[in-house]
């Protein structure tokens, strides 16, 4: 029997048993749907959870810290043994990192120190509130001392630390600080909180016992950052920061410890960001560990985590499609059944074992075919719909993450990639063939003589 | 009526059917059935030829020996002067391609037209779509069908069932028409026009013909009968009578050795 006079026939057995075949196509469409759904509204969260965490950050960038571990557990090449301190001195002097990186391969064309202070206060009237009532609001911020020529040249963040955009300038003087936008317009209202050309007096507190206060001018406020950063966790400007010099830092808390060394290497290749990592750790070796957290591990490990929950999606939306598999058994066989004596007939007139076989795994397959069609289809729209609700719950509820995704989220397109819609196709048509495979295989080894009696 | 000219039927000469001691045994629980002990049946082309007996006698069973349906004991079948013993399965369907079946209840696929119906040996085998149509539709001319060739078989009537079958039987380009009680499920009066076309399709377009039946009024219409008791072929009456006179003595001497042992 020819192939297309064999599909011929399967699709006018499926057109006949129409309620049947609609019922078995529906449970392929099911699990088709659940899987592309819920993959291309993994694709499109990760598309945007990476876009925006990426902002400003350099996969060029290193970042140096004490001890072992780095950010939490994230990467990094930490070691065991006591944690090393980074102190000013390791950015000047005769035996400063920079030369000893030079010697050393010579990778790196940007190093920087960061003195971060979580809990920095200004109590301060918000502009629109003091026609109120006149009270005062306590504004607290991370405050980071870094150099600003450094910091904020090409090899670093010079796309976020900018007033280019924003208000005033990056102060050029030893006592001045730049704001970043939260600070000037938290509230998103016609009240702005600080403005540039203001002098403030900052509380502070330091290493939990050591508080004091100090005057501050600020000249300059940032622009605005869309999103939430991941350069902000490695050291880069974030809207909610107060930035100084790093000597004024270092003056105001009396210290010549650094948070952290940024380093940014010449390439992206894991040769050099390995060899630079090894040579940081030697350059500390002598007074404890440093971990070195790599920017592009944060994005791996951050990938590595979607591709997991997307993976376990997907496991959980497998299982609608082994269901339908079973309902694709189940069909088969009472249609089979039913068909016994079609089975004989088309024995007698001369029909081969495969001939059978061919007639109820093409129906098999143009099950599969229409309910994965269906099923992509479907997906693709759901997410749409699934994705929009679950970011009306993610901005609804608020708070840091809310907040921060609050603009981005609203440009929320599921991913549908060609692998996803092969892949998903590839599951339907594979559960329908694969299923039906013993039924129809039963169905083409019925003996002619027993089929033709079948009542 | 052109077109019944046009109709190419297999021109065959020669025996097409042939059995030698053809013998098969059943186990029914643990009683040995002899359905077919020893069948010698002779089938030349162009012949319309009976097997008449009674339900029970093994005439299904020969049916199915020699449609190649299913597979004898002992013995040899030679289709076409091909012996289908040695055969695989395949083998067989591809014999089965070369004979044309009529059933008792039909057979059509009810979800198919007419012509579907008819073209369907034709698909089997690979046939080109338009010139199985074109074949389909000469055969449904051949046997008064041809305005009823959109009909399923649910809205057409016995009589007419039966010559749908009979033109899928044709389309199989059949070296012998094989048919088991053709006429067994359909009212007397549409009988006789049914028993009309094989009657006619042998005379006019020599087409083989091996009828397989319990009725004594169908048998009638065939050139040749041959009667089948308890799985043996007699050539006349006579013989049969004989056979079956034997086989109830034989059968109540039994019975009344057994009754005699309760005495």
């Amino acid at each position: 029997m020819k192939i297309v006079d064999v599909i011929k026939y399967s699709g006018r057995s499926l057109k006949v048993q129409k309620g049947r075949a609609v019922l078995t196509v529906l449970g392929v469409v099911i699990g088709i749907t659940a899987i592309v759904a819920l993959n291309s509204l993994v694709g499109g969260f990760s598309n945007i959870i990476t876009g925006q965490l990426s902002q400003g950050l350099s996969a060029q960038t290193l970042t140096v810290t004490s001890g072992s571990g780095g950010f939490g557990g994230f990467g990094g090449g930490g070691g065991r043994g006591a944690a090393a301190t980074i102190s000013y001195s390791n950015l000047t002097g005769s035996t400063d990192l920079q030369s000893y990186l030079k010697k050393n391969g010579n990778h790196v064309d940007g190093v920087m120190g960061v003195v971060t202070i979580s809990a920095g206060q200004f109590a301060q009237t918000p502009s629109y509130y003091s026609t109120l009532n006149g009270s005062s609001v306590k504004y607290t911020a991370t405050i980071t001392g870094v150099d600003f020529a450094t910091y904020g040249n090409s090899v670093f963040y010079a796309s976020t630390f900018t007033t280019t955009g924003g208000l005033g300038s990056i102060p050029t003087d030893n006592n001045s600080i730049v704001i970043g936008y939260s600070a000037y317009h938290p509230y998103d209202n016609a009240s702005t909180l600080i403005n540039y050309g203001q002098n403030l007096v900052l509380n502070w507190r330091w290493l939990n016992t050591t508080a004091g206060n100090c005057s501050v001018n600020v000249t300059g406020v940032l622009a605005k950052i869309q999103g939430v950063s991941l350069a902000s966790l490695t050291g880069g400007p974030s809207n909610n920061g107060i930035y100084m010099p790093i000597t004024l830092a270092m003056k105001i808390f009396d210290t010549q410890k650094l948070s952290s060394i940024v380093l940014h290497v010449n390439s992206t290749d894991q040769s050099v960001i390995d060899n630079v990592t090894a040579t940081t750790q030697a350059y500390f070796h002598s007074s404890g560990t440093v971990s070195v957290t790599s920017a592009t591990s944060l994005l791996t490990t951050l990938n590595t985590v979607l591709g997991t929950v997307s993976a376990l999606l997907t496991a959980i939306a497998a299982i609608s499609l082994i269901v339908a598999g079973v309902n694709i058994v189940n069909i088969m066989t009472v249609s089979i059944i039913e068909r016994t004596r079609e089975i004989g007939i088309l024995k007698a007139i001369g029909a081969k074992d495969a001939d059978i076989l061919g007639i109820f795994l093409v129906e098999a397959l143009l099950i599969g075919i229409i309910g994965s069609l269906v099923g992509i289809g479907l997906g693709y729209l759901g997410s749409f719909g699934l994705g929009s609700i679950l970011f009306r719950a993610a901005t609804g509820a608020g708070g840091g993450f809310g907040g921060g995704f609050g603009g981005g989220l609203s440009t929320f397109v599921p991913v549908l990639s060609s692998t996803l819609f092969l892949e998903a196709l590839g599951f339907g048509v594979g559960t329908a063939v694969i299923f039906a495979l013993y039924p129809a295989f039963k169905a083409s080894r019925k003996p002619p003589v027993e089929a033709l009696r079948y009542e | 009526m052109n077109q019944q000219q046009r109709i190419e039927l297999p021109v065959t000469s020669g025996i097409v059917l042939e059995t030698m001691d053809l013998k098969k045994y059943y186990m029914q629980g643990k009683v040995e059935i002899r359905a077919l002990d020893g069948v010698n049946l002779k089938v030349e082309a162009g012949e319309l030829i009976s097997v008449l007996g009674p339900s029970g006698s093994g005439k299904s069973t020969l049916l199915n020996m020699i449609g190649a349906l299913d597979r004898p004991t002992s013995g040899t079948i030679m289709i076409e002067g091909q012996d289908i013993g040695r055969m695989n399965k395949d083998q067989l369907a591809e014999v089965r391609r070369r004979i044309g079946f009529v059933f008792q209840y039909f057979n059509l696929i009810g979800r198919l037209t007419a012509l579907q119906n008819v073209e369907l040996p034709m698909t089997v085998k690979g046939m080109k779509t338009q010139e199985r149509k074109e074949k389909a539709i000469q055969f449904m001319n051949l046997v008064g069908l041809g305005d009823r060739i959109t009909h399923r078989p649910s809205e057409l009537s016995g009589g007419q069932q039966q010559r749908v079958a009979i033109a899928r039987a044709l389309a199989q380009e059949p070296r012998f028409m094989l048919m088991d009680e053709p006429t067994g499920n359909i009212d007397t009066h549409t009988r006789d026009e049914v028993l009309g076309l094989v009657k006619r399709l042998n005379e006019e377009h020599h087409v083989t013909t091996v009828i397989i039946t319990h009725d004594a009024m169908v048998a009638s219409i065939t050139n040749r009968t041959v009667y089948i008791v308890d799985g043996k072929l007699y050539n006349s009456h006579e013989e049969a009578l004989e056979a079956e006179r034997i086989s109830k003595a034989e059968l109540e001497e039994r019975t009344n050795d057994e009754g005699g042992m309760t005495v």
